[in-house]
């Protein structure tokens, strides 16, 4: 396990595209084997102590490289680290090896009572140097470079003194760690929020980009939900093309939680992301 | 307290409460189409709706019964008096049935689903059930190791996956129906109480509706009675337990999966 992915001759020598693994698809992917280079988990899915839940990632890995993706470290949080959570990320990590273990640039915990919601950080210098304090502890602890996704948001707060691309740039840079660009949860803050998406993947150090998430959004009226249950949008993929343009080789995954559709519609939007991928490689060349 | 701190308790206490706190408004920017309460409330709102939809997913049986409007108002008052204390969403819900139980006793509409607070009970075992952790097979070399004089001092213990449920109502059938497209018939109180244990099979939870005696068994095995503590019992209660055949079929369907040595074993 590591920050790159290893020279393992069971794994593909790039990972260009994968999907998200969810339990209502397992089944297909186990006996087709489809030609993805690697399936994300959930990792909160796979935490319980046995089952089908825990047992279907060994299945799925016996297949493909994974990468772990959490929901519940809090990264930006207050309250003391949740070892005990660690530990079972670790305990997994250990036997799964995955590529890299991802959180999300928010805060998910407060009082002991967890929110199950990724919540927002203020963008301030007092933000960029506790997140990046309790990066280095976790990465300590789980002996790997964490991956630190951008999440969508619905506000910004007063306090913010630096835009999210900086928050985000700094936090990677003085903890160490690596990016998760979601180019989705771009879409929808900018929306949201009135930030510059293509300033943003102007800026963002792509060098420190370890992996990229497309997804779909929902349409709420006068804002956009990053709902995670429909196709990525024409404005993401244009992101996208925007990034591969600049580095063609990030591995990108499709996401989708909610109204999960049959997984070949996952597999054509792999597709999709896998032909920008390449487009973007003939150019170079 | 730093101000990253105050920032989020404001916004916690806001989000967690229905209504927003001028504390955290005042920290929150203003601009664009919608206003700064609107902005509050999208997370406001996916918080109890991801709390929610866990709840109607472990509780899909109790939900079809009392229709999704009705459950999703009991479902958030439930989230509001019982917020999330664990990182696993889905160990969300274990005060659901006592929390529907209450509710039963108190609101008259729902006085004719006297039978509800045991069909949530056994929605959340069978859930749970999913989720245990594997247990290591029997260890009959090292009960063998211990020599019959210590065995009238072990405490067996169940599997990590199994559970027991009795309930005057016949809340199998029940269960079964919410699970299939059957609509719902009035349920009544059965004669005899209906008894079932709970336990992972290849993976899957099964219900398995069991005999009283075994369940008579099981239960004292769950509150920690010894051997030779439940054959006491057996004789001051003049019940009619065959313990001698129902230990071993408890192992042998692996619902029993180990022990504990409570007497110190005599050395030579």
């Amino acid at each position: 396990m590591g920050g790159d992915p290893s020279p393992d001759p069971a794994k593909p020598s790039t990972l260009g595209t994968g999907v998200g693994l969810r339990t209502p698809h397992v089944a297909q992917i186990l006996n087709t084997r489809p030609d993805l280079d690697f399936f994300e988990l959930l990792t909160d899915n796979h935490l319980c102590d046995g089952g089908y839940a825990r047992q279907q990632a060994y299945l799925v890995r016996e297949h493909y490289p994974v990468s772990l993706h959490c929901v519940g470290m809090s990264l930006g949080g207050t309250d003391p680290l949740d070892f005990a959570y660690l530990d079972k990320i670790k305990t997994l990590a250990r036997e799964l090896e995955p590529m890299h273990i991802s959180d999300h640039l928010c805060w998910t915990s407060c009082h002991s009572h967890h929110a199950h919601d990724l919540l927002p950080l203020p963008y301030t210098e007092e933000a960029v140097r506790h997140v990046s304090r309790r990066i280095r502890d976790i990465q300590d602890y789980l002996e790997t470079a964490l991956v630190v996704e951008n999440v969508s948001s619905y506000l910004e707060f007063e306090a913010s003194s630096m835009s999210e691309w900086e928050f985000l740039a700094a936090v990677a840079k003085e903890s160490g760690s690596r990016i998760l660009l979601d180019l989705n949860n771009i879409h929808v803050s900018h929306c949201n929020n009135g930030a510059d998406a293509g300033e943003y993947i102007e800026h963002i150090p792509l060098d420190r980009v370890a992996e990229i998430h497309l997804a779909g959004f929902e349409p709420r009226g006068e804002y956009l939900l990053d709902a995670h249950n429909n196709k990525v949008s024409e404005p993401v993929w244009a992101l996208y093309r925007q990034v591969t343009e600049k580095n063609p080789s990030i591995p990108t995954l499709i996401e989708w939680d909610n109204d999960l559709p049959p997984f070949e519609v996952l597999l054509h939007e792999a597709g999709k992301a896998k032909a920008i991928q390449s487009q973007a490689v003939s150019t170079q060349d | 307290m730093s101000e990253l701190q105050a920032i989020q308790h404001a916004f916690w206490s806001s989000v967690k409460q229905r209504k927003t706190e001028p504390g955290c408004l005042k920290r929150v920017r203003e601009g664009g189409k919608i206003s700064r309460d609107q902005r509050v409330d999208i997370y406001r709102t996916t918080m109890r709706e991801a709390h929610v939809r866990a709840l109607a997913r472990t509780y899909a049986g109790c939900e079809k019964i009392l229709g999704v409007r009705y459950f999703d108002q009991l479902a958030t008052e439930f989230y509001y008096r019982h917020p999330a204390t664990h990182p696993d969403l889905n160990r969300y819900g274990e005060a659901f049935p006592d929390f529907v139980q209450d509710f039963i006793e108190h609101r008259a509409e729902l006085a004719e689903y006297p039978y509800l607070p045991d069909l949530v009970r056994l929605e959340w075992m069978y859930e749970q059930a999913y989720y245990a952790k594997e247990d290591p097979g029997f260890d009959f070399e090292g009960l063998a190791d211990l020599g019959e004089d210590a065995w009238r001092g072990l405490r067996l213990e169940l599997g990590a996956s199994v559970s027991m449920l009795r309930s005057a109502y016949p809340v199998l059938e029940l269960w079964e129906a919410q699970r299939g497209q059957e609509e719902v018939r009035e349920i009544e109180a059965i004669g005899e109480p209906q008894c079932l244990c709970i336990a992972r099979e290849d993976f899957k939870p099964v219900i398995r509706k069991i005999g009283h005696a075994l369940w008579w068994v099981m239960d004292r095995i769950d509150q920690g009675y010894t051997f030779d503590e439940l054959e006491a019992l057996v004789e001051q209660e003049s019940v009619e337990i065959p313990l001698q055949t129902i230990i071993p079929e408890l192992i042998s369907r692996q619902w029993v999966c180990g022990y504990r040595v409570t007497h110190p074993v005599q050395g030579d």
